[in-house]
This record gives structure tokens, C-alpha cells and sequence, in this order.
């Protein structure tokens, strides 16, 4: 029998991406994680330990993996109205242009989120109100609640009409596959991103014309008011797929290790303020975004091995969440630990700018999940999962209740 | 530019709503027994604890955050969010020194 | 012989964190906390900013307990006398108390003005503790006609920080070529020139205050400046920096002096002859002790950081057997907040002789400045850049060269060019008194 002790780490991170072993990747990023710094022959870093992504996160001697690094993001060069090269969104810029898009983002985003609590309240509370019964049933709570709600509050804040909402979440899903190493993409897949990013791109551009007859005080006509073109539709593309794609997989992930610990979810029913503790374990338990990549701007020693100026690195945050250096008993979900570092939303000047939101979203959805539902149980174990390995999550996740109480 | 900047731009009247909180705050009950400390060292203002308790947390400036040691029971709930979503875990929660928190001694 | 009665000479940051720790790490036996201040632990730093301001009141500065304690209080009580030999600490109401271990946390005051008399004008003013900060901002709130800051360390310049953003007329004098020069060297001194000037700070270089006068009824009414104006001000706030509340130490036989309490890496304090007081220890500001990473330089720091930090090592030591202390061998970090920006600091400025430039720009007013030491980087400045220093402190303790290869994509192009740190007093740093303590009193 061969087991992960066998495997170079080179098939190790194959393992860990393979959509058979989407459901578990854990036992190959913990191979990894007790085997260290990895360079792949592809010059490829892994990075699997708490210390050193954190580290590396914020290092000013590393950079956004960039658009040249990987043909997912290729595509002809672009030019700003002044001639100056189009450098892509601010995910994958480095200061200081990065920091200008992000500051442009975050005075317009934060403000508009600040109070914005007791609405995804209602949103969450409509959600679960169109499937009330009190006979047993059955809800898939990716489709009925993960995906509608962030789809519903990204819209809402781009003034995306109301019966459009369908058809934006759809751009984001396909897009979502092209954040992914590039070595699990087939042709044909990184021709479907190529066509859904023309298409996003002509919506987007029906929708900017649209605010620009019909100006409001809304996210999407302050950006226009500040960015170009082009970093404008890189933006709003960026703001639609992480500040959905990512939530959708921490409402689903955290509703999975709830239906698998009973126990937890029991004691969220009573307690509403578990919620607090419990969404940062789901971040550290089960990322929504799995790894980031990165790239060396100088040669950096660390932990005994020197990453060249120019390689690559790929931070595995999801195993980095599981050092045991860092959190006790790192394989078991324990919704009220303590001080929990996690690294789900990676940390620098990337930090997740809808962290915030993500947070409260989640927060209101496991609450209302666990008051309820009246004795959930879990449909099939392991649900089935999405391709994407990055932004990894159920693809369904089916649910049986007794009851569902308004 | 640092990523919290947007806090320059929040309307005034959100500044004169956390000085008014605090006002409020100033006559305390006597249930209070909240209090908070950030680590300014470890901070880097990521500003999770704004979001998480307004009436608590607040930007001077674009990086200096402020806050409130002693804001009250009725904030708790909020200060606990904001601790729990510091990324560097830099927010520490006990009580008034010298009223004793109970629990184990060791 | 076992340690039943630990007690804890100065109830602030430090004296709560070591208590805080003492338990944690299992002594279940009696803790005293002693302090001179009616008040429960309360934080300092805001008392510069956001009390000043008046967003904060003092009441809610307070500090909290972390963990159950059940110790003793002794406040608003004066520690006068400390006897090695039969193990007491004398108290200023005349009551001893005796002790198994002792640790000393009582930390700093601020230096006063030199003049007794004119130092007891109404309108002179110094800022360390609460009443302090409550004072000074009822004075501010009269609306004084001008103020005076005499020193521009990091609370002085925080002073004329405040004073601007309520639009008060300030003057700031300072000894030296630049503000914080001292701490953090003629570069960010000079940028920190730059942003007092913009803010209307009066700003008087190299300048001295020579003679606070009053008037009949003894209200400060003018200031004699080294550079030859009399300067017309209703209020003066003395920054001179910290003195070590080190008097009621006299005769105990510890190495106290104005500097500080003597102690070593293992936070143990040092007698005068030279030896090590065995169950005597010390933390926080009050501690001056030789830093392993700094190549065993004295070092005494009025930091947060470090009072938190070095109470944690102190409260380990005080429990373990010698084999198994630990050094206090923490980066000092420190923070400040004025006119506008937000400063960090990781590692001992102090001491550098280059600098340079390494993200951002001065102009602006984003920036990370690195400093070195004889071909080593030994410490970053960040202004209104908080989110890289934890890189530069993996650097600092790596010990890397300097100018350190970074090639960040907001640092300068080109090559690194380092510029001479010019602290003031150049590189001949005074042993054992590597800082200027008027410029590194920051709380």
C-alpha cells in the first residue's frame, strides 16, 4: 500500500489538488507541512507552516504572484488612457499601485457595509422563510442559502438589478476555476474563462453605461467616479468573485463541520454568541480559499533553505491553519478556541478587504441554520465538491430536517 | 495608500456619534464589568475591530485606531466580534484589576 | 527555600502583566501589588491623544485584569525603603511587608522643570499620570493664548499634535536639530521637522527653554528662550523626559540611579557591589539591563511592549530555578501617533549610524526607514506603514546586513542609499546610556 509517506511532494500537492481528494486534501497538506519548505522542479515553493506563511505574508520582499506568471491570468496587454500598461486588479498588484485601487475600494466599500447587520438579518431570515415546514424536508443549503445570499449582497451593493442576480452569480462561478493552478486546467476549460470574462466584461459595461444615465450614491458610480476603465472592470470583476465565490464556501464549510459535530451545533442553538468564536475555527478548519501565491522580489532565507529572487511561492493557508505548532489538537474542529490565528483571510497588504462582511454573513447564516433547523442531518457525507481547488467548497449540500421553524 | 483609509472619508457625524457613545458611557453601571487593551505593537490596523464594534473602535487618521478600555456591558458582544476577528489577535478582554474575573487560580 | 509571598513594587502595566503571569505559570501563593497612584492599572498612552482630545475620559483608560488574581492591593501607598536582608519593603504610612521574592515595576515619572519655584507656576505642566492628563486638558479647554512644550520627544510632540488639532498657538522647543532625533535619528527627525512646521507648530530648534516667568499672582505668563525671545504662553508642558522611581531603593544596596535599577538579561537585579540580588527582580521602564541582541549594550525602555514583555520573563525567572531562566531578549517596538501619521518602530534605533529609505517616500508620508549599525540592520521605521514591520523584525534578528536587499515594489529605484543616521551627539553613544531618555519616554 502506498501512503503519503511515499510521495515526493511534487505528487503530494498533486493529491492535494485532485478532484478525488477534494472532500479531505489534509492528510497531504500535513505530509507536507512536516516535510518543510518544498521547492518543487518546477520552481514552485510550498509553503505548509504557520510561521513561514505568516511570515512570508508580510514580508516586504514579496510580491503579488502577477499576471505574466501564469496563463490563467494571460491574455494581450492592455493599456491605461495614458499609455502606462494595465497591471490587473489590485489581488494580484503590488504596492504602490495596489494600495491606491485598495484605498479606493475600502472608502467606498466600508462605509457602505458598516451598518449593514440587521439587513443581512432579513436577507438570511427571507431565505430560510420560502422553505418553512414543519414536516420533515430537505434544503441544499449551498443553493438555498451560501450561494443567494453574498450573490444578493454584492448585487445590492453594485446596484446589479434584482432579476439579474442569476446571471452575475453565474459569471462568478465560472470565473472562479481560473484562480486555480494552471496545470489542473484543461484547454477547453481556460477557453470557457476566456469567453465568461468577455461576457462579464460586456454585462459590466451595460451596467456602467446604465449608472452613468442614472448617477446615485452607490459602490458602483463612486468607482467609476475614481477609477479608469480598465481598473475599473478589473475591480468590480475581482469585488464579484471574491466577495462571493469565497463566502459561498465558508457558509457551506462551516454548515458541513456543524452537521458533523452535532455537538457544536447544539450548543450555537443556545448560545447565538458562540457564533463569534465558531466562524473563525470554520475559517482555520476549512478555508474558502485554500492557498495564495507569491513570488520572491529578493532571495529570502528562511527556515534554513534560501528562496530565490523570482520563484514562486505557494502559501498553502489551509495547511498553515493546521500547524500544530500554533493550535492544539489542529485536526479537530473546536468551535470556541480561543485566540485563533488562522489564516484564512491571508494577512499584508492583501488581507481580505470583505473579511468583515464575510464574517457577520457567515455569522448570521450558521445562527439562523441551528435555531431553525430542527434535528439536521447531513444527506450524503462527503457532499460532492466543486472542481475548483483554490476556492474550495461543497457543490451541494443537501440537508434533512424534522422541522424548519420560522 | 493604507488600506484603512477609507476611515478619512466617513462622514463626521459617525466621529461625533462614537464621541456621543462614549459620553453616554462615561456614567457607567454597575454591573460594568468590560474592559479591553490592543497591543498597538501588534496591530496593523487592519481594521476589523471598526467593523465589528463602531461605537468601540475608531481610526484617527488613517492607521492610528483609538478606543475605548471601558465601554460599557451593552457593548460586549460587539467587543468580543472585534477580538475574535483581530487577524494579529492583538485585543485583550478581562476585567476592572482588582475585581476578580473568578475561574481556577492556576 | 519555597516562595510563598510574592510582592510587586509598582501596580501599573507591568506590575498587573508579571502578576497576571505569576499565576498563570501556577504560584499559588500570596501576591501584594504596591502602588503609589489611588488608582487601579490604567493605560498611558492615550493620555497623550485621545484624553488630551477629550474623545476619552481617564476613567476609561483603565487596563484590564486579564486572569483571577486574588492579590492583595496596596494603592494610593508609597513604597520608601527596601530591606534585603530581612526581606521587607517600607511603606510610606510606616507599614513593612515582607516578602519570599520581589519584584520591582515602579517604573518612571516625569523628569520635572529644573526650577522649583517656576516650576510651581499655575499653567506649567507635566504629563504621566491620569490627574496629570486631566489637568493639562482643562488648561487646554480655557483656551490658552499660546503653549509652550518644552522638550519634542514623542510626548512633546504628541502635545503640540493636540494642541494644533484644537487650533491652540504652540511653540516647541527643542535642544536638538530635528524632534525625535534622538530616538530615531536625524532622517525621520527631519521629516518629522517637516510635519510639525505644516501642522503651525512654532517649531524653535536647537533651542533651549532658559527661564519660565509668572506673573504677581503666580500664573506662568512668558518664556526666556536660549535663542534670545521672550515668549509670551499661559501654559508649558515639561517633556523632558523620564527620571527611574528608583529613590526609595537608596541604601537598599541595589544598583539604582537616576538611569534606572540594574539588572541582568534574566530581568535578576544587580546589587552596587556587582553581584545579583537573588530574589530580587525587576521590570518595565524602572529596568535597565544588558540586551542580548544588542550585543549585551545597556538599555533602559520606556515602552509598552517591552513592560509586558519583560513582566512575562520576569514572573518565568521568579518561579524557575536558574537553569531554567530565560533572557529577556525581545525586539523593543514602540508606536506613536501625531500630526496626522501613524509611527512604529521594531528594534533599537538608538545607536544606528545609517539609514535608508526603503519603501514609500518621505514626501509622501508613507515610508520605511532602516537602520543600521556597524554593517548590521538593527531597527525599522514605519510611518503610516504598520502592515510590513513584522518582516523587518525577522530581518533585525537574523541580524542581515545593511542597507538589507529588499527591492520592494514601493522602495526607490536603483540601488539602496544609505544616509548617516546623524544622532545627535554622533555615534559616540555613552555607554550604558545609549538613550537620550528626553527622547525615548514614550508610555
Amino acid at each position: 500500500m502506498i501512503t503519503v509517506e511515499d510521495l515526493s511532494q511534487a505528487e503530494l500537492f498533486t493529491e492535494a489538488l485532485k478532484q478525488a481528494n477534494r472532500p479531505d486534501p489534509y492528510p497531504f497538506y500535513k505530509e507536507l507541512r512536516r516535510r518543510g519548505m518544498s521547492r518543487l522542479d518546477d520552481g514552485r515553493w510550498l509553503v505548509t507552516r504557520h510561521r513561514e506563511i505568516t511570515r512570508l505574508l508580510r514580508d516586504p520582499r514579496v510580491g503579488s504572484f502577477q499576471r505574466e506568471s501564469g496563463a490563467a491570468n494571460a491574455g494581450p496587454v492592455l493599456h491605461h488612457p495614458d499609455g502606462t500598461p494595465f497591471e490587473g486588479s489590485f489581488l494580484v498588484q503590488d504596492p504602490p499601485g495596489h494600495d491606491r485601487l485598495r484605498q479606493a475600494v475600502t472608502q467606498l466599500l466600508i462605509p457602505r457595509i458598516m451598518d449593514m447587520r440587521d439587513h443581512l438579518e432579513d436577507l438570511v431570515t427571507g431565505l430560510l422563510d420560502t422553505h418553512v415546514t414543519g414536516r420533515p424536508g430537505q434544503i441544499d443549503v449551498v443553493a438555498d442559502l451560501a450561494y443567494p445570499l453574498p450573490v444578493t449582497v454584492i448585487c445590492e451593493l453594485l446596484g446589479v438589478p434584482r432579476e439579474d442576480e442569476a446571471i452575475f452569480g453565474d459569471y462568478a462561478r465560472r470565473l472562479t476555476r481560473g484562480l486555480d493552478p494552471v496545470e489542473t486546467q484543461t484547454e477547453e476549460e481556460l477557453r470557457e474563462l476566456a469567453v465568461a470574462r468577455v461576457e462579464l466584461a460586456s454585462y459590466l459595461s451595460g451596467l456602467i453605461a446604465f449608472r452613468r444615465e442614472h448617477p446615485d450614491d452607490g459602490l458602483l458610480y463612486g468607482l467609476m467616479n475614481v477609477l479608469g476603465p480598465l481598473d475599473l472592470h478589473a475591480t468590480l470583476q475581482l469585488l464579484l468573485i471574491a466577495g462571493h465565490e469565497t463566502t459561498v464556501n465558508l457558509i457551506a464549510n462551516g454548515t458541513l463541520a456543524l452537521l458533523r459535530d452535532p455537538a457544536a451545533a447544539a450548543r450555537l442553538r443556545e448560545d447565538p454568541q458562540l457564533a463569534t468564536p465558531l466562524v473563525e475555527e470554520v475559517l482555520r478548519y476549512d478555508p474558502p480559499v485554500q492557498m495564495t501565491r507569491r513570488r520572491a522580489l529578493a532571495d529570502i532565507d528562511i527556515s534554513g533553505v534560501t528562496i530565490p529572487e523570482g520563484d514562486t511561492m505557494v502559501l498553502i493557508l489551509a495547511a498553515g491553519n493546521r500547524d500544530a505548532e500554533v493550535f492544539a489538537d489542529p485536526d479537530t474542529f473546536v468551535p470556541d478556541r480561543a485566540g485563533n490565528a488562522h489564516l484564512a483571510y491571508g494577512g499584508g497588504a492583501h488581507y481580505c478587504v470583505g473579511a468583515s462582511l464575510a464574517r457577520a454573513e457567515a455569522q448570521i447564516a450558521f445562527t439562523a441554520l441551528a435555531r431553525r433547523l430542527d434535528a439536521p442531518r447531513l444527506v450524503t457525507d462527503p457532499p460532492p465538491y466543486r472542481d475548483n481547488a483554490v476556492l474550495r467548497g461543497p457543490e451541494r449540500l443537501l440537508v434533512s430536517f424534522d422541522r424548519l421553524t420560522a | 495608500m493604507p488600506a484603512n483609509s477609507h476611515f478619512r472619508a466617513t462622514p463626521k457625524s459617525s466621529w461625533d456619534t462614537w464621541s456621543g457613545a462614549m459620553r453616554r458611557w462615561r456614567t457607567r453601571s454597575p454591573a460594568d464589568t468590560l474592559r479591553l487593551v490592543v497591543d498597538l505593537n501588534r496591530c496593523q490596523s487592519y481594521g476589523q475591530c471598526v467593523f465589528a464594534a463602531p461605537a468601540v473602535f475608531r481610526f484617527h487618521g488613517a492607521e492610528a485606531l483609538e478606543y475605548d478600555y471601558a465601554p460599557g456591558e451593552s457593548a460586549r458582544v460587539q467587543v468580543e466580534r472585534a477580538a475574535a476577528a483581530c487577524p494579529v489577535q492583538a485585543i485583550s478582554i478581562g476585567t476592572p484589576p482588582g475585581r476578580e474575573p473568578g475561574g481556577p487560580l492556576r | 527555600m519555597t516562595t510563598e509571598k510574592i510582592v510587586v513594587v509598582g501596580a501599573s502595566l507591568a506590575g498587573l502583566r508579571a502578576a497576571e503571569a505569576l499565576r498563570e505559570l501556577g504560584f499559588t501563593g500570596a501576591v501584594t501589588l504596591i502602588g503609589d497612584e489611588p488608582h487601579h492599572p490604567y493605560d498611558r498612552p492615550p493620555l497623550s491623544k485621545a484624553v488630551l482630545a477629550g474623545r476619552l475620559s481617564t476613567a476609561h483608560t483603565q487596563l484590564p485584569q486579564l486572569r483571577r488574581l486574588d492579590a492583595e492591593w496596596l494603592l494610593g501607598v508609597a513604597a520608601t525603603g527596601l530591606d534585603l536582608h530581612r526581606r521587607q519593603v517600607a511603606l510610606a504610612d510606616g507599614r513593612r511587608v515582607g516578602f519570599d521574592k520581589l519584584l520591582i515595576t515602579t517604573g518612571t515619572r516625569a523628569r520635572r522643570w529644573r526650577d522649583p519655584v517656576e516650576s510651581a507656576l499655575t499653567g506649567v505642566h507635566l504629563l504621566r499620570t491620569r490627574e496629570d492628563a486631566e489637568r493639562l486638558r482643562a488648561a487646554l479647554t480655557a483656551r490658552p493664548r499660546r503653549v509652550l512644550v518644552v522638550g519634542g520627544g514623542f510626548t512633546g510632540s504628541e502635545v503640540a499634535s493636540l494642541c494644533r488639532d484644537l487650533d491652540l498657538a504652540v511653540t516647541l522647543a527643542h535642544r536638538d536639530g530635528a524632534p525625535l532625533a534622538g530616538a530615531l535619528g536625524a532622517a525621520v527627525g527631519g521629516f518629522a521637522t517637516g510635519l510639525q512646521r505644516e501642522a503651525g507648530v512654532d517649531l524653535r530648534l536647537n533651542t533651549t527653554v532658559e527661564r519660565l516667568e509668572g506673573d504677581a499672582s503666580g500664573r506662568l505668563r512668558r518664556a526666556r528662550l536660549s535663542d534670545g525671545t521672550a515668549l509670551e504662553a499661559d501654559v508649558a508642558v515639561v517633556a523632558l523626559g523620564a527620571v527611574g522611581n528608583v529613590e526609595w531603593l537608596a541604601g537598599s544596596g541595589l544598583a539604582a540611579d537616576g538611569r534606572g535599577l540594574l539588572c541582568d538579561a534574566r530581568c535578576r537585579a544587580r546589587t552596587a557591589d556587582g553581584g545579583v540580588a537573588e530574589a530580587i527582580y525587576a521590570a518595565g521602564d524602572v529596568a535597565r539591563w544588558p540586551h542580548p541582541l544588542y550585543d549585551g549594550r545597556l538599555v533602559r525602555l520606556d515602552h509598552w511592549g517591552n513592560a509586558v514583555a519583560q513582566a512575562r520573563v520576569a514572573a518565568h525567572n521568579m518561579l524557575h530555578r536558574a537553569v531554567d531562566h530565560r533572557e529577556h531578549r525581545e525586539l523593543p517596538t514602540f508606536w506613536s501617533n501625531q500630526f496626522g501619521v501613524n509611527l512604529k518602530s521594531v528594534g533599537l534605533t538608538a545607536g544606528a549610524d545609517q539609514v535608508v529609505i526603503n519603501q514609500g517616500s518621505l514626501d509622501a508620508r508613507k515610508f520605511v526607514a532602516a537602520h543600521g549599525r556597524r554593517g548590521r540592520l538593527v531597527a525599522a521605521v514605519a510611518v503610516d506603514s504598520p502592515r510590513v514591520l513584522d518582516g523587518y523584525a525577522a530581518l533585525i534578528e537574523a541580524r542581515v546586513p545593511f542597507p538589507p536587499t529588499i527591492n520592494a515594489t514601493d522602495g526607490p529605484a536603483g540601488p539602496p542609499h544609505p544616509v548617516p543616521a546623524a544622532f545627535p551627539g554622533g555615534h559616540a553613544v555613552p555607554a550604558g546610556g545609549h538613550h537620550r531618555e528626553d527622547d525615548h519616554d514614550h508610555r
